[in-house]
């Protein structure tokens, strides 16, 4: 028996393995379909896809630029402004951390005053020269802001003393002209100044004035200082720092959540031997309410833990037709599956936390939903429902759904991944709406539906599962209990002016392509340097952060690969580009500034030329939008006054082929057979190139 | 003797040259996504791959698509095709693992008691020699879909029990008996074709 068992095998695996089918053309038919159905396909889904993968790549770049040098500025001034110490370390690097240091060291006092006095003499000797305009425009400002605050203050002083004595040559100065901010900056100056005079030597009207200087301590220093000394001082310093004090507002490093939301699910059902006896699901959805914790260890990390409690709702229908298994009538029956349909889940997330301004956030999580881990009975359950043929007859089910799974703490889970949007109450509460998706690791719960069925037949019999996949909407509020360990107060400096508002400029690039294969690499050849010009103008909505618009043209040139004459080998496509950047300068001087560029554009292709009249040659695709992101570093050099010389290079990443090319290909040797082949343009490239800017104020 | 086979290969380098440059001109084409390459690809070797689908499915149609799927991962990887080994075999790899993995997804192969004995086939081997390619194909897409898996995967991809066993995830008993009783089933049907 053996042995004719495998006489019998060897014999039909001879036949099948040695004889071949022919070629069935309704086959490659077949193929063709699935072939254009991808590419007709993929323009939408592929383009969908890039675009999305270029918007996030862009969106995290930005956001890479734009965290480190923001997260600390993106606070709600608390309205006020003081006027702090005017300390030379502070005007050179604007390091305040070290300047209060500095100042508030008892140690540092001998040092701290002999370099304000050398700061009064170097400044009394600049103010010699003349200022330039933009000098002279934070002079200005500056000199407003404090002669407000120091107008109101003097007034209170100087009035008392006008009004018991005659009013000397000093008070005169006083009122009469603006007091200059380095009257109130250069205090430790007049400070130690003052302390080297006998006290006796005092102006009466100073003394009197003293006794105001107890209700206003902050103006001792003014009211001790001698008058001429303010009138010299007046000219020898204007430089000042006017600082804001800012609090940020910030998240609660401990919430408690409370969410609700709903969403898909599935059920997947076998088609039956007749598919017109397959019953279709009728309801796939759920619903959930959680309650849970999240402690932030960071301002954009955080952990959850939690509960939550779900139901389910999956049914399973099918409509008889008259007639079909001799019902008199048409019959819809519809059953659900009870495939634990009420559950709880514990869980975990991890979050990131990505600040969008004061009060907004995207929350980014991702974490594990552990099915019913509480429950550690082991063993299996069943469940199903029934609708009979005749209410008044239980001997046949008309529809019948029975699953089963097993019990116990590991049976199941599901991963969740998900996107909120939150946003901060004034009460330091979260409001939360997201989309998230969930995917069930363990699919445990099987079952069977069937048709008809009495205890001795099935008419219909068929599998199903459930699959607690699928997206999700969510609405969370989350409780805030504590306030955020990180909230700071900083002091920040006002803007120095140095850089320009706005700018123009053009540039000139060369090119080196980079195919996706080698073969369309070939195309390009040694003629890989293409040249291209871009016009852009950019503003500067940070001090060193610009967002930038342009518009570009560039052109592909490239060459057949096989045996043509040269005149059918040369090609060109034309783009236009829109491109959009958001420039980060790391290094701002007034002679050379340092950046990083990150940018999106699109390529508009706009003209396919064939410089010698190639008939053959021909772009075969019609997607003529495409989506590009990529990366700058450059050096601006200013030559003169707002003008400057740039160098950079780029990388630029497009989301797809530019162009599909059809090729004329000799073939044949000596029979010079020409066959077409389709060749896939890419607009993926290093370049180098020479910019000219302006930078101007408007 | 050693030089007489050299001699021969000497005279066979030619040749082989030149089907190794027709081959990577197709490949080439391949790469850059010629629809003309791919209909020669497909042409050329649907024979001979067009039985691995035929042999683990239930209709002409179904294994049609399976091929055509197994074709389009073919298109799609093409470009991490090495030349190590003959492309036949490469393409053969696919359509293979894209049949199994098929079958796996679709067809519900469940364990059976073990206890149970296999029927006992009755083997006729001259059931075979009038039969056409067609008609056997037919037949073996006749069988239960758990019974045609592993019996193509044992008789006809030279499996062992073993392997089934792991890669479809059941036991080697279950394995032996869907192979006893696919063989019996499917001797029955050739018989009555």
């Amino acid at each position: 028996m053996k042995d004719n068992k495998n006489t019998f095998d060897k014999e039909l695996r001879a036949r099948l393995n040695s004889e071949e089918l022919p070629f069935d053309p309704m086959a490659w038919e077949m193929m063709e379909e699935k072939l254009d159905d991808k590419s007709r396909k993929m323009p939408f889904w592929f383009s969908m896809k890039k675009y999305f993968i270029g918007g996030l790549a862009l969106l995290i770049l930005s956001a890479l630029i734009y965290w480190p040098i923001n997260h600390h500025n993106n606070k709600d001034s608390l309205s006020q402004i003081e006027i702090v110490k005017d300390n030379p370390k502070t005007l050179v690097d604007g390091d305040f951390s070290s300047a209060t240091q500095l100042t508030d060291d008892p140690a540092n006092e001998a040092t701290i005053e002999s370099t304000e006095t050398t700061t009064v003499k170097t400044s009394a000797t600049t103010t010699s020269s003349p200022l330039s305009s933009k000098q002279q425009d934070e002079a200005n400002t500056t000199s407003t802001l404090v002669n407000n605050r120091i107008e109101q203050e003097s007034e209170s002083i100087v009035n008392p003393i006008n009004t018991r004595h005659t009013p000397s040559t000093n008070t005169t100065v006083l009122d009469s002209e603006p007091i200059n901010s380095s009257a109130i900056n250069s205090q430790s100056t007049s400070q130690s100044e003052v302390n080297k005079n006998n006290s006796t030597d005092l102006p009466y009207e100073h003394r009197t004035a003293s006794t105001a200087t107890t209700l206003i301590p902050s103006l001792s220093s003014l009211v001790a200082l001698p008058i001429g000394q303010l009138a010299i001082d007046r000219i020898i310093d204007n430089e000042i720092d006017i600082v804001d004090v800012e609090t940020e507002v910030e998240r609660p490093q401990h919430q408690v959540n409370l969410s609700i939301g709903a969403g898909a699910t599935q059920i997947n059902i076998e088609e039956a031997p007749d598919p017109n006896a397959t019953p279709v699901a009728t309801a796939q959805k759920e619903m959930f309410l959680s309650l849970s914790y999240l402690y932030r260890n960071k301002r954009n990390i955080g952990y959850e833990v939690g509960a939550q409690g779900l139901v389910q709702n999956l049914r399973i229908a099918n409509y008889f037709e008259q007639g079909e298994y001799g019902l008199n009538e048409p019959r819809y029956a519809t059953v659900g599956l009870n495939a634990r349909e009420f559950r709880y889940e514990f869980f975990g997330n991890v979050h990131y936390f990505l600040p969008l301004n004061q009060r907004s956030e995207l929350d980014l999580y991702a974490g594990y939903y552990a099915l019913n881990p509480l429950n550690f009975a082991q063993g299996s359950w069943s469940s199903g429902q029934a609708i009979r043929l005749d209410p008044n007859n239980s001997g046949t089910d008309l529809v019948r759904s029975e699953v089963s799974g097993k019990d116990g703490p590991f049976e199941g889970g599901r991963i969740k991944v998900g996107l909120n949007y939150n946003f901060l109450t004034s009460r330091l509460n979260n409001v939360g709406i997201g989309i998230s998706y969930m995917h069930e690791v363990i699919k445990d719960v099987e079952g069977t539906y069937a048709f008809f069925r009495t205890s001795d037949e099935t008419r219909v019999l068929g599998n199903l599962s459930t699959n607690a996949s699928g997206f999700k909407v969510q609405f969370t509020y989350g409780f805030g209990l504590n306030k955020a360990p990180w909230k700071t107060q900083i002091l920040k400096k006002e803007d120095s002016g140095l850089r320009s508002k706005w700018y123009i400029g053009i540039g000139n690039y060369g090119r080196g392509y980079r195919q996706k294969d080698s073969l369309s690499g070939r195309l390009f050849g040694s003629r890989s340097a293409n040249a291209n010009g871009n016009f852009y103008f950019g503003h500067y909505i940070k001090k060193k952060l610009a967002l930038e618009l342009g518009l570009g043209y560039s052109q592909l040139f490239f060459r057949s690969r096989f045996r043509l004459p040269n005149d059918f080998r040369e090609h060109k496509i034309g783009l236009i580009t829109i491109p959009i950047a958001l420039r980060r300068d790391f290094y701002q001087s007034n002679f050379i500034t340092l950046y990083g560029k990150a940018f999106a554009s699109t390529d508009f292709r706009i003209t396919q030329d064939v410089l010698l009249g190639d008939t053959f040659n021909k772009i075969v695709d019609e997607e003529k939008l495409l989506l590009n992101a990529g990366l700058t570093a450059g050096i601006d050099f200013r030559i003169y006054q707002g003008f400057h010389l740039g160098l950079n290079a780029n990388y630029n990443h497009s989301f797809g082929s530019t162009a599909t090319i059809q090729q004329p290909v000799v073939v044949g040797g000596s029979e010079n057979e020409i066959i077409l082949e389709e060749f896939s343009i890419d607009n993926r490239y290093f370049s180098w190139g020479v910019e000219l800017k302006y930078f101007f104020n408007r | 003797m050693e030089l007489a086979i050299k001699h021969k290969l000497k005279l066979l380098e030619p040749t082989l040259d030149a089907k190794r440059k027709t081959e990577q001109e197709l490949i080439d084409g391949l790469v850059s996504g010629s629809r003309v390459a791919q209909k020669e690809l497909y042409q050329k070797y649907f024979g001979k791959m067009v039985g691995t689908t035929l042999r683990c499915t239930r209709s002409k149609e179904e294994a049609y698509e399976v091929l055509n799927d197994a074709f389009m991962q073919v298109f799609k990887s093409i470009g991490s095709y090495r030349g190590e080994g003959q492309l036949s075999g490469w393409i053969h790899r696919i359509v293979l693992n894209t049949t199994y993995s098929y079958a796996r997804k679709n067809y519900k192969i469940k364990e059976v008691n073990s206890e149970l004995k296999p029927q006992d086939a009755t083997v006729e081997n001259d059931a075979l020699s009038n039969l056409g390619l067609t008609v056997i194909y037919d037949q073996i897409q006749k069988l239960p879909d758990s019974h045609r898996t592993v019996f193509s995967m044992y008789v006809l991809d030279g499996m062992k029990h073993k392997e089934i066993a792991e890669k479809l995830k059941i036991s080697e008993g279950t394995s032996k008996w869907y192979l006893a009783t696919a063989r019996t089933q499917l001797q029955q049907l050739l018989k009555q074709s």
